[in-house]
């Protein structure tokens, strides 16, 4: 086993008294042994007087090296004695990166009267006590003296960071590359090594200060200016549009200068009585003659909304989800249901993504998982995964390939898995004999024959499947675009390109595991993005394999998974959003049909490709619910109801609104308001829960009229007649299980829709 | 200005998203992702009216659904057509099969629909990969097999290929013509009636009252 040196600091000292010349020079160093983690690199110090000139003349030279090395780890080899020796030398110490709590980071003075010093916290207190401060004496280290020079050369004193350049930078950026370290907000000197999500909310406290109880007063101020910015500015862009197509001339610029609202709205431009007399109910019986103009006035108006939304979340971060919360989610003090403060700061602190560093910090030294699945669900779910390398290892554990539970060694054992999907799927479909049946047989070539067509279109435009060539790349290393094919024949081309084949495989393949269902248009959009990511062809087999026991229910020849995830919906949004459920009654869509593709793909075709990655990736984790799926609709539909309210009222409008979504919408505000929405669906839930016991433990009482919310009524005569309590539909309540809804195709016939 | 509401049926990959994008922005694309649910898109176009002495081109309006192929999805289909003044049913004239999947389709439009008005053209798509004069002539259905069943059913017919462009304009416009016609028909029949108001009919939207049930699919 060889040790590595991965940073060396040289002149860093510890000041055991006030005296100077009481000062000990030594290395800072960090060491790692070969086959260990990141995570179980050591942190050393040794005193200079300790060591031999050979021993003292590596460390220098190495400090100098790293000094140049623009703060990249080192990985020179180095001779273990130094640090079985300095284990007896006075003052030295060392520790495992992992047990590190925090590290501070204390600046020079600027005029040089104090060094800049660190101090390190240990997890364990005892340790803690045998850390000394550690200063950094620039002014006599190579290094550092070097970084400056350079620095003041190119006249920027500063570090990437934007600080004040000194030594405990170089210390900090290297450690930062091996464990996961994060500012705190409460005491910027202070950096958390490894922090649980607990430590990070507690030290960012801005979340913390301010009340959701905002004076009803300040928020209907704040709400009607509110609604008059967007009202002028959608003002503004209507007329603003009459103006610039009254010159272009365009169909649509004829079309939308024909429009009544913009014909009033050029010759009135300014007169409030108009804008008054818009609102009323007559002008909108004459818009109603022109309908295709509601949908793009539906559509400026969302626009319009989200640039107003983006400002607001911009000046006012915080305030905007409380303000959120009560104007538009009908929270306010007086509800029955509130959100608790760690409520509030667990869903509106969305910014510790996993790093690399932070997911290695997850796992113990034999690879196993160091915390609680729901810890590091948590991160997940409101942090995201940083990184592509390590979504993948993510993604694996989040589709149940790689057990929770599973040691490293474990992992690596998976070659099973492998072979079993080589020897029982694929080598299956190669050695495949016709079918007796022709039937049959026809079946199967028709299966292929969709696959092939599918993937065939399936996110070409991805580097990663874009050319169909055998290794992939672009066969014109010149950049210039391929002709279609040899003889331009795209139709009966050749799949070639090795991941576009993969794709094939796994569909394929999937087929033979679950003949009753097979290969149903929209599989090759939830495929692509597991391979994508995973990018190894039996790997993303089993991961598809997994997905599919969840995604099943959207696949059935009867609908009726699709369907059940519809009435859900559909409840869901008459007990949280009945305005908008209201309005969608009359617009005869109460069944949310047009939420089709969003909930059969997961939303994939209306996000980009990244996007929709870092979406799944928080539904996988079933943090909240199996199905949150249903909430980021529910989002949606938030998000989108009050355009929708105001400018459509039919059935073929809310369709074709709905179906034009696509990269207008933020994900990560909407995520935020899935969060809320379904936090306050649960709290619903459970007033109501409470208030049936209450029923049922008082029956025929009349006077049991809590301050509840009022779902139940009494009837005429007084009688407890319990209305359906929306808690007692199964519709609901599935929703708050993180268990995942597993609904099968049942056996496939002759006469089975293909 | 006239809005008609036209609706693509027919199996997978046979073209549809290729002749609406054609129509509408004249492009074509290898690689359209298939579509799912159903995708919206508009077109206008003019027409010149023969019968009247106005010199003045009238403009209609097409809202288009265009619908996924699969027959998994058959039975959300009524949710796209319901109201639909006009349906292209395409097939691709190098798959016979599906030219057996565009009958079904043309069937159930005729139960389902029931409605005298709704016009019904048939499609043949990917003529551009039939050049007999070339070997590599890849055609499966003969153009009198679908024209003798057209006539048949008295459906509108075409071949055309929305990878060239080839004949797709002209669909639409005959369409847009035939439209036009009944809808003119219908007013004129109107005016005789109650003699009035027919004046501003700038602003009229088709609506046929829908006679399937629009949830049928889900509920
Ligand atoms: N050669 C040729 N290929 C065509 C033509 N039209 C479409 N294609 C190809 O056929 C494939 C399918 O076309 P789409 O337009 O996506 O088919 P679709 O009917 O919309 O399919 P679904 O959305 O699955 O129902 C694509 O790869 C197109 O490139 C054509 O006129 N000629
Ligand atoms: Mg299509």
């Amino acid at each position: 086993m060889s040790t590595k040196l991965l940073f060396c600091k040289a002149k860093t000292f510890i000041h055991p008294t006030k005296q100077a010349g009481d000062n000990v020079s030594g290395f800072l160093i960090i060491t790692s042994k070969d086959d260990l983690s990141k995570q179980e690199s050591v942190l050393t110090w040794i005193p200079e007087s300790g060591l031999n000139r050979k021993q003292a003349n590596f460390l220098n030279a190495a400090d100098v090296r790293f000094g140049g090395s623009e703060g990249n780890l080192g990985s020179s080899k180095m001779d273990s004695s130094i640090l079985i020796e300095a284990v007896g030398m006075p003052w030295s110490f060392s520790i495992t990166l992992r047990c590190l709590y925090s590290l501070e980071f204390r600046q020079p003075s600027p005029n040089g009267w104090w060094h800049g010093s660190i101090i390190l916290h240990s997890r364990s207190p005892e340790e803690d006590d045998t850390m000394p401060v550690l200063f950094f004496h620039d002014d006599i280290c190579p290094s550092s003296k070097e970084r400056t020079k350079r620095l003041n050369k190119s006249f920027t004193p500063f570090s990437d960071s934007g600080e004040i350049y000194w030594g405990g930078i170089d210390f900090r950026n290297a450690i930062r590359k091996l464990v996961d370290l994060q500012k705190t907000h409460v005491e910027p000197t202070m950096w958390l090594v490894n922090a649980t999500l607990d430590d990070l909310r507690n030290f960012s406290p801005q979340q913390l200060e301010k009340k959701v109880n905002l004076s009803r007063d300040e928020l209907d101020k704040s709400k009607s200016s509110w609604w008059d910015r967007l009202e002028s500015a959608k003002w503004g862009v209507m007329s603003a549009i009459a103006d610039a197509t009254s010159k272009t001339g365009t169909f649509v610029g004829g079309l939308v200068k024909q429009h009544p609202l913009v014909k009033l709205a050029e010759r009135n431009s300014d007169n409030p009585y108009v804008r008054k007399m818009l609102e009323n109910p007559r002008v909108q019986e004459v818009q109603d003659d022109f309908d295709s103009a509601r949908v793009y006035l539906a559509k400026w108006a969302l626009g319009v909304k989200q640039q107003a939304d983006m400002y607001q979340k911009n000046h006012e971060i915080d305030s905007f989800y409380r303000k959120l919360l009560i104007t538009e989610l009908n929270f306010d003090s007086k509800s029955d249901v509130q959100f608790t403060e760690e409520e509030l700061s667990t869903a509106l602190e969305r910014k510790f993504p996993v790093t690399q560093q932070k997911w290695e910090s997850f796992f113990d030294s034999q690879g196993r998982l160091s915390l609680t699945v729901n810890e590091v669900k948590d991160f997940i779910f409101h942090g995201g995964v940083q990184d592509f390398d390590t979504r993948k290892e993510v993604w694996l554990f989040l589709l149940n390939v790689y057990p929770w539970d599973s040691s490293a060694d474990e992992r690596i054992q998976l070659t099973s898995l492998k072979d079993s999907y080589e020897n029982d799927y694929k080598n299956k479909w190669l050695t495949r004999v016709e079918h007796e049946d022709p039937f049959e047989e026809e079946y199967w070539r028709d299966q292929l024959c969709r696959i092939e067509k599918d993937v065939r279109r399936n996110d070409r435009d991805l580097p990663l499947y874009q050319f169909n060539t055998v290794d992939g790349r672009c066969p014109d290393p010149q950049g210039n675009l391929p002709e279609t094919d040899e003889n331009g024949d795209e139709h009966c081309m050749e799949l070639k390109n090795p991941h576009l084949l993969a794709l094939r495989n796994i569909l394929v393949c999937y087929n033979l595991y679950n003949p009753d269902l097979g290969y149903v248009q929209g599989m090759a959009d939830l495929l692509s993005p597991i391979y994508y990511i995973v990018r190894d062809e039996a790997l993303s087999f089993w991961c598809f394999v997994n997905f599919m026991d969840r995604m099943e229910r959207n696949f059935l020849r009867d609908q009726s998974g699709i369907r059940d995830q519809m009435i859900a919906l559909t409840e869901l949004c008459q007990l949280l959003l009945p305005n908008l459920s209201e309005h969608l009654n009359k617009c005869d869509s109460s069944n949310l049909f047009f939420c089709f593709r969003m909930l059969l793909v997961w939303f994939k075709r209306e996000f980009e490709f990244n996007e929709v990655c870092s979406i799944w990736e928080i539904f996988l984790t079933d943090f909240y619910s199996s199905q949150f799926q249903l909430f980021f609709m529910l989002a949606i539909l938030q998000k989108n109801s009050q355009p929708v309210i105001q400018n459509l009222n039919q059935f073929d409008q809310v369709l074709e609104y709905f179906n034009g979504l696509h990269g207008t919408m933020d994900w990560n505000d909407l995520m935020t308001r899935s969060e809320l929405l379904f936090i306050r669906f649960r709290k619903v839930m459970n007033v109501m829960d409470k208030k049936k016991e209450l029923n049922e433990e008082i029956p025929n009482s009349t006077g049991t009229q809590s301050s509840g919310i009022e779902l139940h009524e009494l009837d005429e005569n007084g009688n407890e007649e319990l209305v359906q309590l929306p808690s007692t539909s199964t519709y609901l309540r599935s929703l708050l299980s993180k268990n995942i809804v597993i609904q099968r195709e049942g056996p496939r016939t002759k006469n089975s829709i293909r | 200005m006239f809005q008609f509401k036209l609706v693509l049926l027919g199996d997978s990959s046979v073209g549809k998203s290729s002749i609406v994008h054609r129509f509408v922005k004249d492009s074509f694309d290898d690689f359209r992702e298939s579509t799912i649910g159903a995708a919206f898109l508009s077109q206008t176009i003019k027409i010149r009216d023969t019968s009247s002495d106005s010199t003045e081109d009238t403009v209609i309006k097409f809202e288009i659904w265009d619908t996924a192929g699969q027959e998994r999805y058959k039975s959300l289909a009524p949710m796209y057509y319901r109201n639909a003044n006009a349906a292209l049913v395409v097939y691709d004239i190098t798959q016979q099969d599906s030219l057996s999947k565009a009958q079904n389709w043309v069937n159930e439009l005729k139960n389902k629909v029931g409605d005298e008005d709704l016009i019904i053209c048939l499609l043949g798509n990917k003529l551009d990969l039939c050049d007999s004069s070339d070997n590599g002539d890849k055609r499966a259905v003969m153009t009198d097999e679908a024209k003798v069943y057209a006539e048949e059913q008295d459906l509108l017919f075409y071949e055309v290929s929305a990878k060239t462009g080839q004949g797709v304009k002209d669909v639409f416009q005959s369409i847009g013509e035939k439209l036009y016609q009944i809808k003119k028909e219908e007013m004129l029949s109107k005016k005789g009636r109650q003699a009035a108001s027919a004046k501003d009919s700038v602003n009229v939207k088709l609506q046929r009252p829908s006679t399937n049930d629009p949830t049928s699919c889900c509920y």
